[in-house]
């Protein structure tokens, strides 16, 4: 995902919880969700999330594609592209399709990346 | 057959009895059949819509004003019938998200009986198919001039809200005010995924304090309710509402107090049969 896809990303969302919001609980979306604020409880969306700078989320996180800018303290769960931004702060584990790591980023926890199914195969001798 | 309900309340007399008679020509002009009922202080609405269902009406139609539309709407409570809207004033809310604009048209679209089933959503014992407004949201599709508008928008006082979300988790935000929007009637944000009637949920909007230079950036966003389009508004789409603090905040439907927190609101998914004008704002 290039700078231009996060950014339409952003912009595309259909629930965003703006800076000064708290949210308490189970967060359920069925479309893209951009999160500035404040998440406590559980954040789940079947399509892409977008973490913004200002954002803390103390929360298990699932995904089918995520832009970490913001501090997230949870594991997640993203079955695409999981982008961790420079801004971006998580403390928990993840496991994810792909992955993107920018310089600044601050990681604490264990990565498990889906198999992409290409066997090594081991060197014959005979070559 | 059609009942048609007339009402002059806040209608200037002259205007009204112009309408009713230019409403009656265009109706025998069209063929289109029916009965027509005025409201009195003695013939409230609910007393006619029981009269027309007792008689095996299944359309109903409002003449009159929003309130018109949204006081038969509350009176017609679980029943099944087809409701239709013909504005008897200018710049109606409900004439610009029904697209019945001028009285030609109306009739014209109910003789072509063009329906469509729309979300209906409930707000404690009143129904409503447009949007909820608190605070600042009261100023919806309510044109300011720029200064005065700056000044509201950027000098508005800040309320902490609560709010229940689907029984799954509770919002708290410091706002100016705000949309449970289910259509909006705004030509500016028409066609989005917030804002449609029939796709079965609420769309909830916060707007958070502005700066003077924000508030005259994003004038015509506020004006029309457009709030997902200004950067740090909060848009959440939802199906239940329940409104928890403050106690007494103002909730009202076109500038008309409905309710007060704490109150709930739920939607009832293609709860209502409407007849829809072609210029339909969804």
């Amino acid at each position: 995902m290039d700078r231009k896809q996060q950014e339409s990303l952003s912009q595309a969302s259909e629930s965003i919880v703006g800076p000064s919001v708290k949210i308490d609980g189970d967060l359920k979306s069925q479309g893209n969700l951009r999160i500035d604020g404040t998440v406590t409880g559980k954040v789940k969306t079947s399509q892409n999330l977008y973490v913004g700078e200002s954002a803390n989320i103390s929360a298990d996180v699932e995904a089918e594609n995520a832009v970490i800018g913001g501090t997230v303290q949870g594991n997640i769960k993203v079955t695409g592209a999981l982008i961790l931004g420079k801004t971006g702060r998580l403390l928990g584990d993840m496991i994810c399709g792909t992955l993107q790591v920018e310089e600044g980023a601050y990681f604490a926890g264990k990565c498990q990346m889906k198999d992409s199914g290409n066997k090594i195969e081991p060197i014959s001798e005979d070559k | 057959m059609y009942f048609y309900i007339l009402d002059p309340h806040n209608i200037p007399q002259k205007n009204f009895e112009r309408q009713q008679t230019e409403l009656q020509s265009l109706l025998t002009e069209f063929n289109v059949s029916g009965e027509m009922a005025k409201i009195t202080p003695l013939r409230i609405i609910q007393d006619l819509v029981d009269t027309a269902a007792s008689r095996g009406v299944k359309t109903l139609i409002a003449c009159g004003t929003d309130e018109t539309f949204n006081q038969m709407l509350a009176a017609v409570k679980d029943r099944d019938f087809t409701l239709g809207f013909i504005p008897f004033a200018p710049n109606t809310q409900l004439g610009r998200i029904l697209g019945m604009d001028d009285l030609a048209t109306c009739v014209k679209t109910i003789a072509s009986r063009r329906t469509e089933k729309i979300d209906l959503a409930k707000i404690d014992n009143n129904y409503f198919i447009s949007y909820l407004e608190l605070g600042i949201g009261s100023q919806t599709n309510k044109p300011l001039g720029m200064l005065s508008s700056i000044k509201l928008f950027a000098g508005s006082a800040l309320t902490e809200i609560k709010m229940r979300i689907d029984d799954a988790y509770t919002i708290t935000s410091k706002t100016m005010g705000g949309l449970l929007v289910n259509t909006r009637g705004t030509k500016m944000c028409a066609g989005g995924a917030i804002g449609n009637p029939q796709d079965g949920f609420l769309d909830l909007l916060l707007i958070e304090k502005l700066s003077r230079m924000s508030a005259a950036k994003y004038k015509k966003e506020i004006e029309n309710g457009c709030y997902e389009n200004i950067p740090s508004a909060t848009s959440v789409r939802c199906t239940k509402v329940e409104f928890l603090e403050p106690i007494n905040y103002k909730i009202s439907v076109d500038g008309i107090e409905v309710a007060k927190f704490p109150a709930t609101v739920e939607l009832l998914p293609q709860g209502l049969k409407m007849i829809v004008g072609k210029n339909r704002t969804f």
